[in-house]
């Protein structure tokens, strides 16, 4: 729903299944009928000493498979009562990271579990940083109405 | 050049292609041609009568992938079309051609 809102306060629309196909949301603007799949991820992050961490499952089939349009994922963090910045990714960045930078470990029974970790103003995943994806909203600019 | 690897996606309504990731990395060191495409889908339909006409599809894919001709990439090391999930391999560009 936090993510929803987002969307919709940039002024896309969004649209959720009725069946269950794999993607969680698709995010609409109106204009020009441009849809795009979100995949919504969700976490209850855990202080650590200097920061939180935060541990995700996502299936390696959904992560490695192009899609037409691409499909991007939100991490979304929990931390006590409040949300943490959200974190916007396309799968193929995604899949790059994994494949290029070992990022994340593949469980037996085919997911891959990413660790996120904020310090400060720092995000890293498995060595790699992902601080430029957090907050960022560039590619979904807000659409006047 | 190693082989060139290329990821296909089945949806419901057809085929969606992408550069594996290490490979799109060698092609983007090597110098990223003009005229490339990030993704293409084509729909079952379409790939169907275009390959009755024209034959196999997955040439003229990655031309429009790599912006290099199919003989150019041949010389090169080759290339595959790769079913992610199975890891099956769908066409081999250099097989096809021995």
């Amino acid at each position: 729903m936090a993510v929803m809102s987002e969307f919709l306060d940039r002024g896309y629309n969004v649209a959720v299944p009725e069946v269950d196909i794999g993607d969680d949301i698709f995010v609409v603007r109106d204009r020009s009928g441009e849809y795009r799949r979100i995949q919504v991820k969700t976490s209850y992050a855990k202080p650590t000493g200097k920061g939180t961490s935060a541990r995700y499952s996502l299936r390696r089939d959904r992560l490695v498979t192009p899609t037409a349009p691409e499909t991007w994922y939100v991490f979304v963090r929990r931390l006590e009562d409040q949300w943490l910045d959200h974190i916007l990714i396309t799968r193929e960045q995604l899949h790059a990271y994994h494949r290029a930078s070992d990022m994340g470990s593949l469980s037996k029974k085919g997911f891959v579990i990413l660790y996120i970790k904020s310090e400060a103003e720092l995000t890293i995943c498995s060595g790699v940083d992902l601080s430029a994806h957090v907050n960022d909203w560039s590619d979904w600019p807000r659409v006047p109405h | 050049m190693s082989k060139l690897t290329v990821l296909v996606g089945m949806q419901s309504d057809g085929y969606v292609f992408r550069l594996e990731p290490l490979s799109k990395r060698l092609l983007e060191q090597q110098g990223d041609p003009d005229g490339t495409v990030s993704s293409i889908f084509i729909s079952y339909d379409t790939k169907h009568h275009f390959e009755q006409i024209h034959g196999r599809i997955w040439e003229h894919v990655i031309t429009l992938l790599t912006g290099s001709s199919f003989e150019d990439l041949n010389r090169a090391g080759g290339f595959t079309v790769v079913d992610p999930v199975t890891n099956e391999t769908l066409y081999d560009s250099v097989a096809q051609h021995v």
